[in-house]
């Protein structure tokens, strides 16, 4: 009919886009930074002074890393505009937000600058910045560290806490998380033969979960014919050792609802993530130590260490993970597996960060295997995976 | 497991009304008609400055078969023929008419004529005579489509209720209002087309709007199949229509012609109910208009040929100061920079947004969130697309599924960092057709 170009709709000049509906990507991460906060207040009342001063060292560490990266990077005529561009979309301050959140608070104080400024400095800006990067830099500056320096995760108390009373045991103190224990008990003694990691442990629970559980067992649990097992309210509800942003599983899924509801986050990473794991633990954890299969304690596993967190805060980040559904939700799945696999295998006490790495580096594969074929088109795109340049 | 939401449900800039009556506007002082108002070639002027016209009257004559012809919307006096730019970008002549004289046209009443006497070529050659045009987001004319599909051998009709959904509301108020003009319509394109396999589209949220339809079509002897779509934009796509009927999947570049189903606008039947049974030219259609800066949307029934900024002063004017006046769909429409600018026969809407509503904000590096990759309908991945355009890898770009694109905009909208994805896909395209690919 004509020579013209054969577009749909004759679009040819139309200036599109007239008008965007999504929150901006740098909204959402001030969102994600201010959401943060209740866990890191949580942090600080139970552990006190340190881990404000944990969280403070990382943030400035993060920044500064952020200022020498971009003064390296850019000419100087350009740094007061890219400094400003890039401060200002919160990915350096979430990055060093989520960092000393995942340290524990008698952690030593060097330890933070060296996760934030590992996770700026080499992993976010030697790859070209944000958006750019293949591996998460938390899980990458924490593996590092822990790595390079494991003894700066357990040093000696040098502070004391507000709530700190109401801790159980005297882990808190030393700063080993039950999930340590755990694990070192089982080195030392092999085959221990119970069901529950935390009878295993023997630790006393605190005085919140003592009240709180015998409360509930009188008055709901034993008319119902059950019993409340000691101990699970306190990792509910945060009265434990362990990393400052990740003890209050009631912080996390409240912190997560907002998320999910405002879709910052998706639901297929956590979901996936979460039956990975706790399917695998109910099976199998416990049966290299000579306990049977399904008797293990997926909420054990699923609420000690720092899983939720990972599975919450660093999972989902966008910048590391598919962008297909599909490979979303085979990322988390993955990202439970693996995450299992490491904690009852290897030396590391808690195997989120090794786990989300491995799984950061199949994302481009797992993109390109949970392509959808375009409609009209006889076989499914081609091509690079990840759409990274 | 179903883990995608095809399509979106956009934040609402206009909540398209089905309660108040529809706003008829008054004849305009002065009308400009544009000769090209479809794709193809521009219809040449029959009338000269100083012609007196009627309304109905053919003042542009079709310059190929299959063409439309042009109508003077208003009686009076031709004042000049100017040339003026559309809201596309593209450049034609234009034929102004002065309001003069009686009208008696739309005023009255008109007998329905008898139209099973007429031939189904018949019929497709008053079609064009009427100045019949595709009145959703097709561009070309009817005559010329009826004739391919005629053709071709259309197996089955599709009635779009769902065009523009969830922004524009004169689909479903005139399938609500209207029925039994819509049943009327329907059965002259069953006669034109031959075929009784007739679907009636419609958006899901819609459907106690559509019982009159129902009666209508029973009490006719119709057999109209309705089928609810998802409330999404874009579920009223003439190619997921298309898909949905006949199971082909067709790219945007290639003919909808020879898919062996015809999608057809409720308004376009409408159009073509009056054109046949009525012998009534294309001169008025029903627009809706909204939007921030609007105030209350509302539906028209506008001349063809007022210009926004007369439509705007007869409904009271704007409520707030517009940053931006679109013509069509707020996803795909086109933004307008001139007050005089006319309603065409293919402008459903008239949206004026405000700052706030415009959502405009930096671009940002991709974050790889994947709400581009989650929305698009047509399964592609639209930053991926743009990247490797943006590289001028466009072979890698035609592997990725870059001619599946159907530019509905729902990447630019969603997109968090603010990247013109549609933009730049759509520029994509271009060089496409430009055969910028085989250079490479």
């Amino acid at each position: 009919m004509s020579n013209r170009i054969h577009l749909p709709r004759n679009l040819a000049t139309a200036g599109l886009p007239h008008y965007s509906g999504a929150i901006t990507s740098s909204r959402a991460m001030w969102t994600i930074l201010t959401l943060l906060a209740l866990p890191a207040f949580w942090g600080v009342l139970i552990f006190g002074l340190p881990a404000l001063i944990i969280l403070s060292i990382g943030l400035a560490a993060g920044v500064l890393s952020e200022v020498l990266a971009i003064a390296l990077i850019f000419p100087l005529s350009e740094f007061r505009t890219e400094l400003r561009k890039n401060l200002s979309d919160g990915s350096t301050l979430l990055i060093s937000a989520l960092s000393a959140l995942s340290l524990p608070a008698y952690a030593h104080p060097a330890l933070p600058a060296l996760v934030a400024g590992f996770a700026v400095l080499v992993v976010k800006w030697s790859f070209g910045g944000l958006g750019k990067y293949w591996a998460h830099p938390v899980a990458a500056g924490w593996l590092f560290a822990h790595l390079s320096w494991p003894q700066g995760f357990y040093r000696q108390p040098w502070g004391d806490s507000l709530l700190g009373s109401l801790l159980s045991g005297a882990d808190a103190v030393s700063g080993a998380t039950h999930l340590t224990g755990a694990k070192l008990m089982l080195l030392q003694n092999g085959s221990p033969r119970v069901l529950r990691p935390l009878q295993l442990i023997a630790a006393p629970s605190g005085p919140v979960d003592e009240y709180l559980v015998r409360l509930l067992n009188e008055r709901v649990f034993i008319p119902l014919g059950t019993i409340l097992p000691d101990g699970y309210l306190d990792y509910l509800l945060g009265f434990r050792a362990g990393a400052i942003g990740e003890i209050s599983v009631v912080l996390i899924l409240l912190v997560s609802i907002f998320l999910f509801a405002r879709r910052i986050i998706s639901w297929q990473i956590p979901v996936a993530g979460a039956l990975g794991m706790g399917i695998l633990s109910f099976l199998f954890s416990g049966t290299h130590w000579g306990a049977q299969a399904a008797t293990g304690d997926a909420l054990f596993a699923l609420m000690s260490g720092g899983f939720l967190f990972a599975l919450f805060f660093l999972a989902t980040d966008p910048v590391t993970t598919p962008y297909t559904g599909r490979g979303k939700f085979a990322f988390g799945l993955g990202f439970g597996v693996l995450a299992f696999v490491f904690r009852e295998f290897s030396v590391l006490p808690d195997g989120s960060a090794p786990a989300l790495l491995a799984m950061n580096m199949l994302t481009p594969l797992v993109i390109i295997l949970s392509r959808r074929r375009p409609f009209g088109m006889p076989r499914r795109a081609s091509g690079i995976g990840g759409g990274r340049e | 497991m179903k883990l995608r939401t095809k399509g979106i449900k956009p934040y609402g800039i206009i909540d398209p009304d089905f309660s108040t009556p529809i706003w008829q506007a008054s004849l305009p002082p002065e009308a400009v008609v544009p000769l090209l108002q479809h794709q193809g070639a521009e219809a040449s002027a029959m009338v000269r400055i100083g012609d007196e016209v009627r309304e109905g009257l053919l003042i542009g004559k079709a310059a190929e078969k299959g063409g439309a012809g042009v109508h003077s919307p208003i009686p009076g006096v031709v004042q000049g023929i100017i040339e003026i730019s559309l809201p596309d970008g593209q450049k034609c002549q234009a034929v102004s008419v002065k309001l003069k004289g009686q009208f008696d046209y739309l005023g009255k009443q008109k007998e329905e004529g008898d139209w099973k006497s007429l031939s189904p070529l018949g019929i497709i050659d008053l079609v064009s005579e009427k100045g019949l045009v595709h009145m959703d987001s097709f561009t070309e004319p009817l005559g010329g489509t009826l004739r391919e599909l005629r053709k071709h051998g259309a197996g089955s009709i599709v009635i779009n209720g769902a065009a523009g959904a969830p922004f524009i509301a004169s689909e479903v108020r005139l399938a609500n209002e209207y029925p039994e003009q819509i049943v009327k319509g329907i059965q002259v394109l069953a006669r034109v087309l031959s075929t009784d396999d007739i679907h009636f589209a419609y958006p899901r949220r819609h459907g106690r709007l559509m019982r009159p339809l129902r009666e209508a079509a029973a009490r006719n002897g119709l057999n109209l199949r309705f089928r609810p779509l998802r409330d999404s934009y874009s579920s009223g796509d003439p190619y997921e229509l298309i898909h949905m009927v006949t199971g082909r999947e067709l790219l945007p570049q290639s003919g909808y012609a020879s898919s062996g189903a015809g999608v057809f606008a409720v308004s376009t039947v409408f159009a073509l109910y009056e054109a046949v049974l009525l012998r009534k030219a294309l001169v008025d259609r029903l627009i809706t208009i909204g939007g921030g800066a609007m105030g209350p949307t509302r539906t028209v029934r506008v001349r063809i040929g007022t210009s926004i900024g007369t439509l705007f002063s007869e409904i009271g004017g704007l409520a707030r100061t517009p940053a931006k006046i679109l013509v069509g769909n707020p996803l795909q429409g086109f933004e307008v920079a001139d007050a005089d600018t006319p309603v065409t026969k293919q402008i459903a809407a008239i949206i004026a947004l405000t700052r706030d509503e415009l959502g405009d904000a930096p671009e940002q590096p991709c974050i790889n969130c994947g709400i581009c990759v989650e929305s698009c309908p047509a399964n592609l991945e639209p930053v991926t697309l743009h990247k490797l355009l943006r590289n001028r890898r466009f072979e890698d770009a035609r592997d990725a599924g870059l001619e599946a694109c159907r530019v509905c905009g729902i990447c630019s909208h969603v997109c968090p960092s603010r990247i013109p994805l549609t933009a730049s896909i759509r520029d994509g395209i271009v060089a496409l057709g430009e055969g910028a690919f085989r250079n490479e």
